[in-house]
């Protein structure tokens, strides 16, 4: 246990939610009311044949411009949204493959939202709309600009496959834009951490140093049929990193086109394999050659990374982090990076360039989830 | 065992017996009952109730939603107590489903954060006798807990605060030890981003 976890948790172990005896009776009786609360919505639901949402109010009502809003507060935590397709109010709709189970399914005049809780699902947006229509399948969040696509929620992941237009996918601690034709597995997965104190127990398989992995794949993939060109883009976009790496050192790096995606992904590949140095030059291909493209500021901002955590440049890292910004403007990247600009310069030892870009952090951000740290590493507390 | 098995009388009931981790005693009289007893799930209830609340209150960081899972948690065990074969079991899998009940609260708080709603401050974090540099510490560490996934933040918590070993954790969580692993480390490299500096 680090330090951060060991003060976190003793300071929760205050957090304590005692019931008193007369509480406890109290909710005990509660029970049953809620028991048969829940079947009574569940009779109602089934009986309508909809998703009513319980504990929720819809207001439907016409504006003075004579614009038709529709408005749903407060999405209970009991939401089941029991069908399996849905025509919203701009004609987008979703369809719930077999075995598939929409968690929630919410549209306001703001937009929409979906939380998909096991199984696939394809959507049909409709382009045009002026406002988001997301997909949430656990650590990934989709976001459409009017397109055709696919999300399938797996264990930890989600696979998103694109059919027309393009979306953007986003989860904690990055981001990339599929076009038609794409598919990936979402969130790629993080390098194996090392051993901890909690490591003790036993696992559920002898654990292996990464080399002795990395051969034993690369010896597997000797006997495969290394002719069959693009196998390491299918591996990558399946999540064995592994793999993928293997096939491409096979192979050639002749294997990797030249253009954004296939770049992005070698360089994941590269990175994700513990690789780092070798995510560098394609990430750069990147914003040498197709600047323009939307997934540029991506590239840069894992650049940023690599040279920052992985290959302790800070100072390329900064640079890297600022062209992000200069690609991007708008979305939460454009923030993220500036906040990491900050600390690359911090950790580079050029604090007035720190302090400049925290105090165009607070002037372009002022209620950034980042302040604090920001504050810090630009010396303005 | 209760009682000893008398030849007139029904075989000795099972009893519920607290683990060395579980929260002190209540003081209350040990409860001998087996599943098929129909004041089981008032047992239950009474004996696990405190234990759902305190585990409900650290995976959500609100105390108004405690009362509300932990009923929530005892309908689940109503209905699925059927399911239920060793009593010895109760407390792990009433921490199963109080995991699945909390998730699905922390995922309806995100997805209406998607449209705005404010999120939790955390600054009236209920944690009497922590003092006011932890009362902040504890604030901070739920804002920057609420920003990764649901699934990492329950596997955190479980494993940091709650202190279970890994596959207890797994069970809860209805994963592998391998995903748990990854998703405690997704937790705390957020953690560690936020809070590494203090």
């Amino acid at each position: 246990m680090n330090d951060v976890a060991r003060k976190v948790a003793e300071a929760a172990q205050h957090m304590e939610a005692p019931l008193e005896t007369r509480r406890i009776d109290a909710l005990a009786l509660g029970i049953a009311e809620r028991a048969r609360r829940r079947r009574r919505m569940r009779r109602v639901r089934a009986g309508i044949g909809v998703g009513v949402l319980a504990a929720c109010v819809v207001v439907v009502g016409i504006a003075g411009r004579g614009t038709r809003t529709i408005e749903m507060r407060a999405v209970s935590p009991e939401v089941r949204a029991e069908r399996a397709a849905y025509t919203f109010g701009d004609g987008s709709e979703a369809f719930l493959a077999p075995g598939g189970r929409f968690g929630a399914v919410v549209e306001r005049d703001d937009g929409i939202a979906i939380a998909l809780e096991a199984g696939g699902a394809r959507f049909a947006v409709t382009p045009g709309r002026r406002t988001p229509f997301r997909v949430e399948a656990g650590p990934v969040l989709v976001e459409v600009m009017g397109t055709r696509f696919e999300v399938v929620r797996l264990e930890a992941q989600a696979r998103v496959t694109v059919e027309t237009g393009k979306v953007r996918v986003r989860w904690e601690g990055g981001e990339t834009m599929l076009g038609a034709g794409d598919a990936g597995l979402y969130p790629p997965p993080p390098p194996e951490t090392e051993p901890t104190d909690h490591d003790h127990e036993a696992a559920v398989g002898p654990s292996e140093a990464p080399s002795a992995s990395s051969s034993r794949v690369r010896q597997e993939s000797e006997r495969r049929n290394a002719s069959m060109p693009g196998r390491w883009r299918a591996a990558a976009r399946e999540g064995d990193f592994e793999q993928a790496y293997a096939l491409l050192s096979e192979t050639g790096r002749a294997e990797v086109r030249d253009e954004p995606g296939d770049l992005l992904l070698a360089a994941d590949v590269a990175r994700l394999t513990r690789h780092p140095k070798e995510a560098v030059a394609p990430l750069r291909r990147v914003l040498e050659a197709f600047a323009s493209d939307p997934r540029a500021p991506l590239a840069a901002f894992t650049l940023g990374r690599v040279l920052l955590e992985d290959l302790g440049d800070p100072r390329s890292a900064a640079e890297a982090f600022a062209t992000t910004r200069r690609l991007d403007t708008s979305t939460p990247l454009a923030e993220n990076a500036l906040a990491r600009e900050v600390e690359a310069w911090f950790r580079a030892g050029e604090s007035e360039r720190a302090r400049r870009a925290a105090e165009d952090f607070e002037r372009l951000f002022p209620n950034g989830s980042r302040g604090r740290l920001v504050r810090r590493y630009g010396g303005l507390e | 065992m209760p009682g000893g098995a008398q030849s007139s009388m029904p075989r000795p009931n099972l009893q519920l017996v607290p683990s060395d981790s579980d929260a002190p005693s209540s003081g209350r009289e040990e409860v001998s009952l087996d599943p098929g007893h129909p004041d089981f799930l008032a047992a239950c209830f009474r004996r696990y109730a405190p234990y759902v609340a305190r585990i409900g209150y650290r995976l959500l960081g609100e105390r108004a939603e405690v009362e509300d899972l932990v009923q929530d948690v005892f309908v689940d065990a109503q209905r699925g107590l059927g399911q239920l074969r060793d009593p010895r079991a109760v407390k792990a899998w009433l921490s199963m489903v109080a995991v699945r009940r909390a998730r699905r609260r922390l995922r309806a708080r995100k997805l209406a954060r998607f449209f705005g709603a404010s999120g939790g401050t955390y600054e009236e974090l209920e944690a009497p006798g922590a003092s006011m540099e932890q009362k902040h510490l504890l604030a901070d560490a739920y804002r920057a807990l609420d920003a990764v996934s649901v699934d990492a933040r329950i596997a955190w918590i479980l494993r940091h605060v709650e202190g279970e070993d890994l596959r207890t954790i797994a069970t809860a969580c209805d994963c592998s030890l391998a995903t748990v692993k990854r998703r405690i480390a997704a937790a705390q490299l957020r953690l560690d981003e936020v809070l590494g500096h203090e």
